[in-house]
């Protein structure tokens, strides 16, 4: 059978990384807000990693991620959202979930072509 | 389902708060009397983050709060509003501030429809899985 898991984590954890970043856009104006992020997020960590021996070590688990607070204040308000820094993520979230959107489609696609539906 | 585009229409919202407080002060730059009577006050806009315990709801708050600052006087004893000592009591706006508290206003506003509008597009591409 066919296993969308892997991708379908991928989307999700793209879709919580837009969220986090809406939230930044959101409060670019609210004092003492701190920029969140999600660590461990990224196409670096979309393969698994192949081992040859069990006693080798892991990878990192691309399912677990964490969202962390960026306690460094760069404006005078204790604000730390950079908004240039912000959109290029949004753009850069946006190209990755388009990506991981057109191999879901593709291997759904593959899937039909398999059973033989149109 | 889309609240994604809630975090940054509670932003949009906000920051059309603070547009409407800066309007109203700069409408209000020269108002000696105010509703009650009383000098016209500085209104300003404090953003607060908001969120939930379950994370689900995000986003931003703006509430109204008014400066209470010495008035700005000026020395008018033929103004009907004069004071006991001839002087007319004035709001101590200062224009420079409202306009740049303007741009910020505006620039945030910006952003967050730029954003709402990039999240659209996902969501409309995501609606197109196995098409």
């Amino acid at each position: 059978m066919y296993d969308f898991s892997n991708i379908l984590t991928k989307l999700d954890t793209s879709m919580e990384n837009l969220k986090i970043i809406s939230d930044n856009i959101a409060n670019v104006n609210t004092p003492n807000y701190k920029k969140k992020y999600l660590s461990n997020n990224g196409f670096e960590n979309v393969l698994k990693m192949k081992k040859d021996y069990s006693n080798h070590l892991d990878g990192i688990n691309e399912n677990s991620y964490t969202i962390k607070e960026d306690s460094r204040a760069v404006r005078e308000d204790g604000n730390s959202v950079d908004i240039n820094q912000e959109i290029s993520d949004l753009t850069k979230n946006n190209l990755q979930y388009v990506s991981f959107l057109r191999i879901f489609n593709k291997d759904i696609s593959l899937a039909k072509s398999v059973i033989g539906s149109k | 389902m889309f609240n994604i585009i809630d975090i940054n229409a509670s932003s949009i919202a906000a920051h059309k708060e603070y547009l409407s407080a800066i309007s109203n002060n700069i409408a209000n730059i020269n108002t000696s009397v105010g509703i009650n009577g009383n000098t016209y006050k500085r209104q300003a806009v404090v953003f607060s983050e908001f969120r939930d315990k379950m994370n689900k709801n995000l986003g931003v708050k703006a509430s109204l709060v008014k400066e209470n600052k010495n008035d700005r006087l000026v020395y008018d004893p033929a103004n009907p509003v004069a004071d006991a000592n001839g002087n007319v009591h004035y709001p101590d706006i200062d224009m420079a501030q409202e306009m740049t508290d303007l741009i910020t206003a505006q620039r945030g506003y910006e952003a967050n429809l730029s954003t709402i509008n990039v999240v659209k597009d996902i969501y409309k591409q995501t609606l197109d899985i196995g098409r």
